[in-house]
């Protein structure tokens, strides 16, 4: 769990702890999440959310991540978020969230949603966002925009650097444990410093990855947090790849089975990092802030300062 | 896992306190007194650090009665990584303000706090590292440079290497050996003294480095006496004072903004902005940057809460370094728009010394060998 203490998070690990592991959309864990106030938790508090309670959004999504849920968590809380800015009711069902990258390539990866979940397509990367709803069941579609589009790229960043640190803790912790029980040459893998090291650098990544999120996290619910998403989305998919190989190494030929687990976190550390901008995508976005900002904001910029353009700093 | 970074946020007088600290350097760097420098804290410039005490940007944390200010870690923390980015030549007080300082503060008798540290604070008495030997570096509890026991004090031989400005600086916090190595118990008999350096049997020898400048040197020490009242916590107690001592050498920002300099320089020198290389390139380092700067964060507010953050900080080192050697690496792929502008002569100048310099980053203050075994030994693996 984050530094935050997430009561939300911790119910909801506890529910997925509980689901048999498939990746198939598993809809008795979809109702118990709806139960919780999962898919509303980011709308205001008179419908039914927590306002944009985003260290729980994120302990949430962290959560999925580490358990490589069945369901499209991320995708549902992101749509809530945009639908209720722009006034739009939904049900609890799933919603797959398609975004297109900045290139306009298409979004890589469905996660476990039904195929009748609703849709929402969004398009960030303008000046302002362009969203198409469509409920399933026949409901009216809408087309709408949020002028903000700072700040749903933001959330999106925020959102997948969630995932993806979650799913790198749960593989870090199943790497350590598998170093020390698999014995060669006489003694645990784990008494080597040819294993040692490099789970040493893998942890390093994983701990940035935390340090980032948290600070976007906090950033982003004090009203601010587009630099500091970029930030956590950048160096969590800057460290998914090489934690994930690194793990793999660790397991040997066991983790490159369909029936060892370590293949679940690892899938979603290679499909997370690409989705909603990949680290070369969110690194773009920060060297294009640090150019036009120049040299002399360039360490305005490590501080999220530039966020607040036009405020006085807070710090 | 159990190495944990929690968010900390910056306190409000921060913000006063970091234009203070520009202000300074913007009329420090006007009026001539210095460059930007990368890795600027290795830079010894005695008239900088008297510049740095009157302005009051050293020993913040420290009580007043010794010329301190009495605030908190994290406030010494916005003072330093705002010199380090700006390439401030802060050589000349870093280690004593840094962790000498702290270190007498802790383990020091009321004696040697009086004799050193309102000069500290005043950048006038420079310290040095006493640890590495000849044949001690990264095992460092293999030293056998030794202490004898005299009447009132001690008596110091043997030679300690590598010393950053040791053969300028006033005073070393060195680690001796003062029992016989017993290899049952590696850790036992060191003990930490406060050394004056100018004094007879003492020999300097400056060791120009492959940069061509005289950073480090070699100390020989023959029959040296040091009284009881300059001996740093209880005689045998060396090796958990030098590990304490390690946390604040290796935490602080200086492990990773070496290089800030050098973007810095780039952006002035102007990458061509219209290719997707440069905007990934330098974005890359912001966000590494960024991160790091959180982790560095939550390591002082440890430090501030009086918790033992040695291995949060050998991560922090050893994440740091690695990314100040890859930096100037990857900058080379960048192309300036005007290659021919003094700008870019001055970041190419810039680029080259520091592609050198940065051999040194992952050698000094504990290597990536040493610091990923602490790291191993924090996730259970040892």
């Amino acid at each position: 769990m984050s530094a935050h203490e997430s009561m939300i998070a911790q119910a909801v690990e506890r529910m997925l702890a509980d689901a048999a592991p498939g990746d198939g959309f598993d809809p008795g864990l979809w109702a118990a999440l709806a139960d919780s106030g999962v898919p509303r938790l980011l709308r205001p508090e008179d419908q039914g959310g927590a306002g944009e309670a985003w260290r729980d959004a994120a302990a949430v999504l962290q959560a999925a991540g580490a358990r490589a849920a069945a369901a499209p968590i991320a995708d549902t809380l992101i749509a809530h978020a945009l639908l209720a800015g722009a006034g739009i009711d939904a049900d609890d069902g799933p919603v797959r969230l398609l975004v297109a990258g900045p290139d306009g390539r298409p979004d890589p990866m469905r996660d476990a949603a039904p195929a009748d979940a609703h849709r929402l397509v969004v398009d960030p990367w303008g000046e302002a966002a362009r969203c198409g709803w469509r409920p399933s069941g026949g409901g009216e579609a809408r087309a709408f925009v949020v002028a903000d589009a700072a700040g749903v790229r933001a959330r999106l960043a925020l959102a997948s650097a969630s995932m993806l640190t979650g799913a790198m803790r749960t593989a870090i912790a199943m790497a350590v444990e598998y170093a020390g029980l698999r014995r060669a040459f006489g003694r645990p893998i784990g008494q080597f410093q040819a294993v040692q090291h490099p789970l040493a650098v893998a942890a390093e990544e994983v701990a940035a990855s935390r340090a980032a999120l948290d600070w976007a996290a906090a950033e982003l619910e004090a009203g601010g947090g587009t630099v500091a998403a970029a930030v956590a989305k950048a160096r969590s998919a800057d460290a998914a790849g090489r934690v994930a190989a690194v793990v793999h190494q660790v397991h040997g030929a066991i983790g490159f089975t369909a029936e060892h687990a370590l293949h679940r976190s690892s899938r979603v550390l290679w499909r997370w990092r690409e989705r909603w901008g990949d680290e070369h995508d969110w690194n773009a976005v920060l060297g294009g802030l640090a150019l036009s900002g120049g040299p002399d904001a360039l360490f305005d910029l490590l501080d999220g300062r530039t966020d607040r353009a036009g405020l006085p700093p807070t710090t | 896992m159990s190495l944990a970074f929690e968010s900390v946020d910056l306190p409000p007088s921060a913000h006063a306190l970091r234009e203070r600290v520009r202000a300074f350097l913007r009329a420090q760097r006007e009026a001539g007194a210095f460059v930007p420098h990368c890795s600027g804290w290795t830079v010894f410039d005695r008239a900088f650090s008297r510049a740095c005490g009157e302005a009051g940007l050293i020993g913040l944390t420290w009580p007043k009665r010794w010329g301190g200010q009495e605030r908190s870690t994290l406030e010494r923390y916005v003072v330093v990584e705002e010199l380090l980015a700006a390439g401030a030549p802060v050589g000349a007080h870093w280690i004593a303000d840094r962790q000498s300082g702290p270190q007498v503060l802790r383990h020091g008798t009321e004696a040697l706090q009086s004799e050193v540290l309102p000069g500290i604070v005043r950048g006038e008495i420079v310290f040095a590292i006493g640890m590495s030997e000849p044949d001690s570096g990264s095992d460092l509890a293999s030293v056998r440079s030794k202490a004898t026991r005299v009447d009132g004090g001690w008596r110091l031989s043997g030679r300690k290497i590598w010393t950053t400005g040791g053969h300028v600086a006033d005073w070393m916090i060195g680690l001796f050996r003062s029992e016989p190595a017993d290899p049952q118990r590696r850790h036992a008999g060191m003990t930490q003294f406060a050394v004056r350096l100018a004094q007879p049997g003492i020999e300097r020898r400056p060791i120009r480095n492959l940069c061509g400048r005289d950073d480090f040197a070699e100390i020989a020490f023959d029959d040296v006496f040091v009284p009881d009242a300059h001996v740093l916590g209880a005689p045998g107690d060396g090796w958990r004072l030098v590990t304490g001592e390690l946390a604040f050498e290796r935490s602080g920002p200086e492990r990773f903004l070496s290089v800030f300099p050098l973007l810095v320089a780039c952006l002035r020198a102007g990458p061509r902005d219209d290719t997707p290389a440069a905007r990934i390139e330098l974005g890359r380092s912001v966000a590494h940057l960024a991160a790091l700067r959180r982790m560095a964060l939550s390591v002082a507010a440890k430090l501030d809460a009086g918790q033992d953050p040695a291995t949060e900080a050998a991560l922090v080192k050893d994440l740091g370094n690695a990314l100040e050697r890859e930096i100037p690496e990857r900058l080379r792929a960048l192309r300036l728009a005007d290659p021919a502008s003094p700008a870019a002569d001055a970041y190419r100048a810039m680029l080259e010394d520091t592609v050198a310099d940065a051999t040194s980053y992952t050698l000094r203050g504990g290597t990536p060998e040493v610091l990923r075994g602490m790291i191993a030994r924090g996730l259970g693996l040892r």
